[in-house]
């Protein structure tokens, strides 16, 4: 398997939701291709930046204008 | 998770502590979701109200099967596509000399937890408001995948039941968001 074919998979394969099949093709090519091994730590640092964004705090009048329109 | 359900069963039978109770404890990942999806204060306040009163008129489909967690962020998911949805033909049908004042139009400053030092809150508080510029350019269908999964962190299955697509769908859009954002980032060149 090529590299852009590698690439489409890493997504799926970092959540490890690639096949039994797929995952041994990704991790195979891994071990000798610098340029997917670049993008794979790529993903990995983008889904961590989202993951750590933080909770913004709602403002406090949230309550009493759902109320006022429930009522 | 049984003191949600048990606050359900009160705002049923008309008490409104209970609806009360679960606003307070989910009205800040409910707004997070909101401006993460629309980019701006004003539209994610909107959206948030939206969704409860939403999530308050079908509280009767909520079943317990799910968390109640889990069923709120699907109504506030839904809320969001719909509005997205009904602005995409409110723009289509203007004067295409008129200004259009877009969902992603501005970006407001983000409010952070204490607890960090002012130079990191800084340099925090400018990645998050660029992570969020970027997040405005995409597509409302890439947005929304990678605020279910990187943000709210739902498994492909959860997200598929809540866009109502297949989990292979999930599969392929997300990495198809995560392409796209990584693209955008390394434009900037971000990344060191
Ligand atoms: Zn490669």
């Amino acid at each position: 398997m090529g590299c852009s074919q590698v690439q489409l998979l890493l997504s799926a394969y970092r959540d490890k939701m690639t096949s039994r099949e797929e995952t041994q093709v990704v991790e195979s090519h891994l071990e000798s291709c610098v340029d997917c091994q670049d993008m794979l730590s790529q993903l990995n640092q983008i889904c961590l930046v989202l993951r750590t964004l933080d909770n913004l705090k709602a403002p406090r009048c949230l309550w009493q204008d759902i109320k006022r329109r429930l009522d | 998770m049984d003191e949600d359900i048990e606050l359900v069963r009160q705002a049923l039978q008309g008490v409104e502590e209970g609806f009360e109770r679960l606003v307070a404890k989910y009205q800040d990942r409910v707004y997070t979701l909101c401006y993460r999806y629309s980019g701006n204060e004003e539209d994610a306040y909107d959206l948030a109200q939206e969704a409860f009163i939403k999530a308050y008129r079908s509280l009767g489909t909520f079943k317990g099967s799910s968390r109640f967690g889990t069923w709120l962020y699907r109504v506030t998911t839904n809320v969001c596509l719909d509005e997205m949805r009904r602005r995409k033909r409110q723009i289509q049908t203007q004067s295409l000399d008129q200004p259009v004042a877009g969902i992603h139009s501005d970006m407001k400053p983000i409010v952070f937890d204490n607890g960090i030092s002012i130079d990191e809150l800084y340099e925090q508080k400018e990645q998050a408001e660029y992570i969020q510029f970027l997040l405005n350019q995409l597509k409302p269908e890439h947005r929304m995948v990678l605020l279910l999964k990187d943000i709210m962190e739902f498994s492909y299955d959860e997200i598929a039941q809540m866009l109502d697509v297949s989990s292979g769908t999930i599969k392929s859009r997300l990495s198809r968001a995560r392409e796209l954002l990584r693209r955008k980032l390394l434009d900037r060149e971000h990344f060191p």
